[in-house]
């Protein structure tokens, strides 16, 4: 928690608004999640990493849309 | 205030009464609990404020309990069932007749409650959630009773599937909005109606229709459903000598019927407990994979901010469930039915969609009562059960609404064999 608290303290200081960048876990595959995760982290502050559900709370649509491909990902791996 | 007891009369454990469960976190044992995001939490703090306050306000209990006398049409009825008897040859079966309240089914106890919290507490506009539209019908009517603002969830596909219920919460003056995301049914809708929550939490009370959700949600509605519980307790008492049945029966979607007729006997001691038997959606049989038993065939998770027993599969998402009938068809069953189970307070038993098709034509010709496709899967639970018991012992069953909304998908589920 320290590192995200560490995170906004530096924006305070430097006077501008915190980065947040979000991004859906092992989407579309683990590899190209790794990818994009590191590229963003160049830029932003604090990257929030969404694990998709079928039945997201308070989230917008689009995260439970996006549940489907990574658990198709995931059968795909698991070889079901 | 009177608080629960393995001796207490199951009468007396009433809306002032205090059950020994849920703990102060919202738990029973393990289950239930707050599993939302924090922008809730006050809101279900002032909810449960408000909540305490209200069950110890005399005006309060008053009124709830006049609105129950004078417009839902309480006590209903416990009905002795003849011909029913007779012909199974065992129990002597009782029907508790939840059928016969105002809006036809037991959903409305639970909404005239709400509302009359959210009144309380000053929000003029409520929200719900609806599967077959059994409980928006009965929020739409606390809402057009109270004069209160009210938008109902209901998934697209129980939109097209109970369109008779979509224009009665019209006529009502409630606002129905079909939700197109996951399977667009109940569960769906839930999601949606926790969503504007979210949102206007400021304004908004959100009428729960079952034993399910974050906590004060479970105890909630299973305060304002003990009523069924407690009146058949007196009923019995009258009719039978004796307040406690050998078994109670019960159908469970998320449980809110049963656990309004269970809750006042589960805490008993285990000497005086009736058996309580929760009986859930078999669908096509549980090998199938299509049904709603989520005790019988699900595992332990978190759903609607609950832990609970649910159907996933085996990367945790929730599975769709199936059942004939649309009140049953969630995937997970509240926290509270899920300690029962646990602690072998309760059984749960699945019966298929095929078996409910058949109660609901055997009620209809012994008893001449036309029960709801949900209350046919516990009359099928009863033609197993009474006469495998003695002629002296006793069966109450919740019959939890009355099956007039069904007739047309019955007739053509059954049309269709017949003609084939």
């Amino acid at each position: 928690m320290s590192r995200i608290a560490d995170a906004f303290a530096t924006c305070r200081a430097e006077g501008r608004a915190a980065f947040v960048a979000f991004l859906t876990a092992s989407y579309p595959d683990d590899a190209r999640f790794l990818e994009a995760a590191t590229a963003v982290l160049r830029h932003a502050d604090v990257l929030e990493v969404g694990l998709p559900f079928s039945d997201p709370l308070a989230t917008a649509p689009s995260s439970s849309a996006r549940a489907k491909p990574p658990s198709q990902v995931a059968r795909a791996r698991s070889g079901r | 205030m009177l608080t629960v007891t393995p001796e207490t009369p199951p009468a007396e454990a009433g809306l002032t009464a205090r059950f020994p469960l849920p703990d102060e976190r919202g738990r029973f044992g393990t289950f239930g609990g707050r599993y939302v995001p924090e922008t809730l939490i006050p809101a279900l703090d002032e909810l449960q404020a408000a909540y305490e306050a209200a069950r110890r306000d005399p005006a309060f209990v008053n009124e709830y309990s006049a609105t129950l006398r004078d417009y839902v049409g309480r006590p209903s009825l416990l009905y002795f069932a003849r011909n029913l008897t007779e012909q199974l040859g065992g129990a002597r079966v009782y029907l508790k007749r939840e059928d016969l309240n105002h809006t036809g089914a037991h959903k409305i106890n639970n909404t005239i409650g709400q509302a009359l919290v959210a009144r309380r507490m000053g929000k003029r506009r409520v929200i719900a959630e609806t599967g077959a539209g059994q409980h928006g019908v009965a929020a739409a009517t606390a809402a057009a009773l109270f004069g209160l603002e009210c938008r109902v969830y209901m998934g697209e596909e129980d939109v097209r599937r109970q369109a008779l219920n979509v224009y009665r919460m019209r006529l009502l003056g409630a606002e129905v909005v079909p939700v197109a995301s996951g399977t667009k049914t109940l569960k769906d809708a839930t999601n949606e109606a926790i969503r504007d929550w979210v949102t206007n939490v400021r304004d908004t009370f959100y009428i729960l229709g079952s034993v399910v959700g974050p906590h004060p949600y479970p105890m909630l509605v299973r305060d304002f459903q003990s009523v069924i519980g407690r009146e058949v307790a007196e009923q019995l008492e009258a009719v039978e000598g004796r307040a406690v049945p050998d078994a109670i029966v019960a159908c469970v979607g998320g449980g809110s019927n049963a656990i309004g007729i269970f809750a006042p006997f589960a805490y008993l001691a285990p000497a005086r407990r009736p058996r309580l038997i929760g009986v859930e959606a078999g669908g096509h049989g549980l090998a199938s994979g299509l049904h709603a038993a989520s005790v019988a065939a699900g595992k332990i998770g978190v759903l609607h901010g609950s832990r609970m027993y649910l159907l996933s599969d085996a990367d945790g998402q929730i599975s769709p469930p199936h059942s004939v009938s649309a009140g049953l068809d969630y995937p997970g069953v509240g926290p509270e039915h899920s300690y029962y189970h646990q602690q072998g307070m309760a059984e749960y038993v699945p019966i298929t969609d095929d078996e409910a098709l058949d109660a609901f034509e055997v009620l209809a010709r012994a008893e001449g009562i036309v029960p709801a496709l949900e209350s046919a899967h516990a009359v099928a639970q009863v033609l197993k059960l009474a006469p495998t018991m003695g002629r002296e012992q006793v069966i109450v069953m919740n019959l939890s609404g009355r099956g007039d909304k069904d007739v047309a998908e019955v007739s053509r589920l059954r049309g269709a064999e017949v003609g084939a």
